[in-house]
């Protein structure tokens, strides 16, 4: 089953959900609409001719006037993958868990809030997972400047590079 | 006899008659450098060097070296990766919770200077930022050789010091 | 009367004893039994994502080495498929070979700190340096042949750094053929060992749902009994040429999924790595020359590309987003530690202080893996 069929059963499950399939010069992959979100990842998971049972990665991208959350589901069963994408705008970058859908999302969400700054709506824990509790600003944005000092702690280089 | 270097001693060939002349600050040098039990303070790659260096081949050992976890215990902190931003205030009170006298060797180029990863904005850049260092070993990670003779140079200085003269010494403060 | 207990809020780590980097748990504790465990992570954030984006692709071939360490070849090769794939490079079937031989290697020399430390975290600190001399002797081999000992920047893009020297092939057998006497010496000395088995078994059992659920993979998933193994399942390089079985827990003794099956699924990679290694060895193509594809600088089409392979500690696997230039556009790394570190939320509570520690060496985290 290729992309065409995942976007077709989606398409009969979950109307609306799939805004469009994205090929070359991209990796294929499904454009989601964020505010359904949900009800496609849960229809991935459970639906049994798909049966998406596991979260390979959740990650976060700068695309300018937006920011993008990809997702790549594995099958175990039907032994294949499928990769999506779900904008959100940047000056408002909300979008819904899927950590109780997936688990794993739980910790790949909170990287994302952390270092990109998409909110998760309805995650249990949303807080800083890498960077400290106290760090200002989020350092994959493309918009960021490294900072001089962190707390009392000098963070300029003495030497040239 | 008199001795400059207290490591040349052997106890047996040295000394027939079973008497040495020496001032007690060498004496106490010798105790100190042959028994510097280090801190197990590894952080990142350097801290797989840091274990083959205290492994079979190159023993870290017979220096009379040996590893501790806890700092009360420990005269000598092997700083060895990268000490990130978040780390640096624990890496500091560490060194604080040491008991005087006390060294430290920055061992790699994270430690030293930042490394490779002077571009990072989470990465300090240089452990000499937040604790005074002796012996700083160039290397990405050294080598247990390299290591051993950053060792070997901590033993040189300690040999050297003046202990018992130095005067009063302020809290924290270092010679 | 009856015996009022709080719950007290233990802080381990960043620093401690437990040789897997710096992690820190914030534990709350009755007494000995745990309630609960928060991972806190990012001591060693070092912004690898961050730098992939201000590297060309060829100069960041040395960061790969450093997300995680002790299986410095196989990340550099993870790294190496990604950018192949993306930009169309072909790579040569001499480098193919190479790439397998030093990737198993490799992967013997992690298993064996993995276990090594393991031990030492129980208590047990004899198989330390015997794990130790016999990282040594892998450290010579890939010293000998690429100059470094542990982060070695060997597997480049295109192929291999540097061909293998006169001679390498037949010390790497011997090698093997001398490890694989060794390994049952191992066995004698700690599997079967009671105090061994009452540490481990049917300790922290991590069942296939949790598994699937958590994003757990590598041994830590065959062990809890889910056959999937990128080299056999989304082969890349030579691996369909090569015969090897791939170990699922088999619950020798316990429960699936518990600290004695991802001991023990570690033990046979080792054993499945020698042969492998051995393959190629023998069928190693002498008459093809070429071991790199000579590149002065990457410059990939625009695109993406997600390409995983099977490093030790699990699926270690490279999104990279390119804008056309010789810098890539966002590098993403998902890494194995990271979500084995995520599961110990799940299962901690109602295990011991000490069960925790048996635990969480057995999921054989690395902090660069978790923090890049």
């Amino acid at each position: 089953m290729d992309i065409e069929e995942i976007e077709r059963r989606l398409r009969e499950g979950v109307p609306g959900g799939i805004v469009e399939i994205h090929r070359a010069p991209y990796s294929p992959h499904l454009v989601v609409d964020a505010a359904k979100i949900r009800d496609v990842c849960r229809f991935l998971r459970d639906d049994p001719a798909l049966r998406f049972d596991y979260l390979t990665h959740l990650s976060a991208l700068d695309t300018g006037a937006t920011l993008c959350t990809v997702y790549r589901v594995l099958s175990l069963t039907h032994k294949r993958t499928v990769a999506m994408r779900a904008y959100v705008p940047r000056d408002n970058p909300v979008i819904d868990t899927v950590s109780d859908i997936w688990p794993s999302a739980g910790w790949f969400e909170r990287e994302s809030f952390d270092l990109m700054g998409i909110e998760y709506r309805g995650h249990p824990d949303l807080r800083r997972l890498l960077l400290p509790d106290d760090w200002e600003g989020h350092p994959l944005r493309k918009d960021y400047v490294d900072p001089l000092r962190y707390q009392d702690i000098d963070n300029t280089r003495d030497y040239e590079i | 006899m008199n001795f400059t270097d207290m490591r040349e001693i052997n106890l047996h060939q040295s000394l027939p008659d079973g008497l040495l002349v020496t001032n007690v600050d060498k004496l106490l040098a010798w105790g100190r450098l042959s028994s510097l039990w280090y801190l197990l303070f590894g952080l990142a790659c350097c801290a797989i060097e840091l274990m083959q260096t205290g492994g079979p081949r190159a023993d870290l050992d017979r220096f009379g070296a040996v590893p501790r976890a806890t700092p009360r215990q420990a005269d000598l902190m092997i700083v060895a990766g990268t000490v990130t931003l978040k780390m640096a205030k624990r890496v500091k009170r560490l060194y604080e919770q040491m008991p005087e006298p006390k060294y430290v060797i920055s061992m790699g180029s994270c430690a030293n200077s930042g490394g490779l990863f002077a571009y990072a904005y989470s990465v300090l850049k240089g452990i000499d930022k937040v604790i005074p260092v002796d012996i700083y070993v160039p290397g990405c990670p050294p080598r247990p050789e390299a290591l051993t003779e950053a060792l070997l140079e901590i033993q040189k200085k300690i040999q050297n010091e003046k202990y018992l003269g130095r005067g009063p010494v302020a809290a924290g403060a270092k010679e | 009367m009856p015996l009022r207990t709080e719950e007290m809020t233990l802080n381990m780590g960043p620093h401690h004893p437990s040789t897997h980097g710096v992690l820190r748990f914030i534990l709350a504790s009755d007494g000995e039994v745990v309630h609960s465990c928060k991972p806190d992570v990012g001591y060693l954030h070092r912004s690898i994502e961050k730098i992939g984006e201000k590297m060309t692709y060829l100069g960041f071939m040395p960061y790969t080495d450093r997300v995680d360490y002790v299986c410095a070849m196989n990340a550099n090769w993870g790294y190496a498929l990604a950018v192949e794939k993306l930009a169309g490079i072909a790579v040569p079937r001499r480098a193919e070979f190479i790439r397998v031989i030093v990737g198993e290697l490799n992967r013997i020399s992690s298993h064996l700190v993995a276990l090594g430390t393991m031990a030492m975290d129980l208590g047990a600190i004899t198989p330390f340096p015997w794990a130790l001399r016999e990282r040594e002797r892998v450290n010579d081999l890939l010293e000998e042949i690429c100059g470094a000992r542990l982060t070695y920047n060997y597997v480049w893009i295109g192929g291999v750094a540097f061909d293998v020297p006169a001679g390498w092939l037949e010390k790497a057998r011997s090698f093997v053929d001398s490890f694989e006497r060794m390994i049952p010496e191992f066995d004698r000395l700690i599997t079967g060992n009671k105090i061994f088995h009452e540490r481990l078994v049917g300790v922290g059992v991590i069942d296939r749902e949790t598994a699937l659920g958590y994003g757990i993979s590598g041994p830590n998933l065959r062990a809890s009994g889910v056959a999937w193994d990128i080299r056999r399942d989304i082969p890349y390089g030579i691996y369909p040429e090569l015969e090897f079985d791939v170990p699922v827990g088999a619950c020798e003794a316990g429960a699936l999924g518990d600290c004695y099956c991802r001991f023990r699924v570690r033990v046979r990679e080792m054993e499945e790595s020698v042969k492998i290694v051995r393959q190629c060895i023998d069928r190693f193509p002498h008459e093809e020359l070429e071991f790199r594809t000579k590149l002065r600088r990457v410059k990939p089409p625009i695109g993406s590309v997600y390409v995983a392979s099977e490093a030790p500690r699990g699926e270690l696997g490279f999104l990279i987003l390119s804008n056309g230039t010789e810098y890539a556009e966002r590098m993403r790394i998902r890494t194995g530690s990271f979500t084995a570190m995520s599961v110990l939320e799940k299962i901690a509570p109602g295990l011991m202080v000490a069960d925790l520690v048996a635990v969480i060496a057995s999921l054989d985290v690395v902090a660069p893996e978790i923090d890049r």
